[in-house]
């Protein structure tokens, strides 16, 4: 990252717009069709949730966000802000075809945006397909501890930076149910909560008790 | 190093599922089987793989591990691109990478599907009073002028909606308190 994407300036005049630190790209929730390009500047990634704000990520320039809006009419999910004065190249569904003929490079780009969301989003189905609440929650931790390119054999104990609200979303769960779950771990040892951070005790034991599970109810399918 | 041209007999695994990668293939002649289990009912699929296709994209692209087991079923002639000669390829051929997006859209939709249908404890969802209270979220931390955006948003996206008239309200309010304190100042403004 942090390569220089000149795509000259009749290219920006035509697609570029600029925001000020601060600005708010988009809102969480607001209706969109538009999908940006990072030239320049950061942009903080941020939701909030029981009233506090929540950075997600920080993007970079050469960075694609709201690409979500190229499938689905749904409203935007995180807040973008400007964290520097920021350019950025504007999209939509109109301009799509033309703009991935014209600038290949960014059409790869968005392809491999694509390609990581299909193996995220197959790793939740994962999640989800589990039987058990307490299943789904421990294989969220497998999930992120395979994203963080830990190996799930480890018995030592792995902090992860995410909340329980977080948790409950990731398994399509209530949060009160989710957070009952979490507390029941903790008594039992599994785990320690804290306030924005989880410390698993041993991921090596969720991911026998997971992987057995999902071994017995597909062949039992 | 230029792409591979590469011969199997049936049976010949090209690639095994949870194999890393770094390479993309195109199936020049023959047949080739991609298998993999379904995620949901864990059932045995195959994927048929004929002349002219690419196989192996999406895992090759960004290098992760493969997502399926690539079984030769006749002869088969394969050429083998790395990451880098594939891009290259289809930087010049932008029909393919349009093709491509469409396929991976198709199944990011698909996928999609399947996750709602599964998350059982649906959140009610009202997006419009949703906007609103990060609005008001904004307002009480004083972080007016993300405040004032998100009100005018909402009072332009719904010009009917509930809160129309509370939020030129509040929008006034940020205003005069963006004036008087600045940015992130004052006392927290009181808002029900």
């Amino acid at each position: 990252m942090g390569a220089n994407f000149d795509f000259g300036p009749s290219f920006f005049d035509k697609f570029g717009k600029t925001f000020k630190k601060r600005d708010i790209i988009f809102c969480e929730y607001e209706p969109g069709n538009t999908f940006y390009f990072l030239l320049e500047g950061r942009v903080k990634v941020s939701k909030i949730t029981s009233d506090s704000e929540k950075t997600l990520d920080i993007l970079m320039p050469g960075e694609i966000f709201g690409e979500m809006s190229i499938l689905e009419e749904a409203p935007r999910s995180a807040t973008m802000i400007a964290l520097d004065d920021v350019k950025v190249l504007e999209f939509n569904k109109e301009n799509f075809t033309s703009l991935m003929t014209s600038k290949p490079e960014l059409a790869i780009k968005l392809l491999k945006v694509f390609a990581k969301r299909i193996y995220d989003q197959k790793r939740r189905l994962m999640i989800l397909t589990l039987p058990e609440n307490e299943l789904r929650i421990m294989d969220v931790f497998l999930m992120l501890a395979e994203n963080m390119n830990i190996e799930t054999n480890d018995t030592s104990e792995i902090t992860f930076n995410i909340i329980p609200e977080e948790v409950a979303n990731w398994c399509g769960m209530e949060k009160m149910k989710c957070s009952q779950i979490l507390s029941h771990f903790q008594k039992q040892n599994r785990l320690i909560l804290h306030s924005n951070k989880v410390t698993v005790t041993n991921i090596n034991d969720f991911s026998r008790v997971v992987n057995s599970k999902r071994r017995s109810t597909q062949t039992s399918n | 190093m230029a792409p591979r041209l590469i011969n199997y007999k049936p049976d010949s695994i090209i690639y095994f599922k949870g194999d890393k990668s770094n390479s993309v293939f195109l199936l020049k002649q023959g047949k080739v089987n991609l298998i993999y289990n379904d995620i949901q009912t864990g059932e045995e699929i195959k994927e048929l793989i004929t002349d002219g296709e690419f196989f192996g994209v999406k895992s090759g692209l960004i290098k992760y591990v493969r997502e399926e087991t690539a079984k030769v079923l006749i002869n088969s002639t394969v050429i083998e691109f790395s990451t880098a000669e594939f891009e290259s390829l289809i930087t010049k051929n932008t029909s393919i990478i349009l093709k491509m997006l469409k396929s991976f859209s198709n199944q990011l939709r698909r996928i999609g599907k399947q996750v709602q249908q599964l998350v059982t404890d649906k959140v009610s969802s009202d997006s419009a009073s949703d906007l609103y209270s990060i609005g008001d979220y904004y307002l009480r931390n004083k972080k007016y002028t993300q405040a004032i955006t998100v009100y005018s948003r909402y009072i332009s996206y719904y010009p009917n909606g509930n809160f129309v008239k509370e939020a030129k309200v509040k929008i006034e309010k940020a205003k005069e308190y963006l004036e008087s304190y600045g940015e992130g100042g004052g006392p927290s403004p009181i808002i029900e």
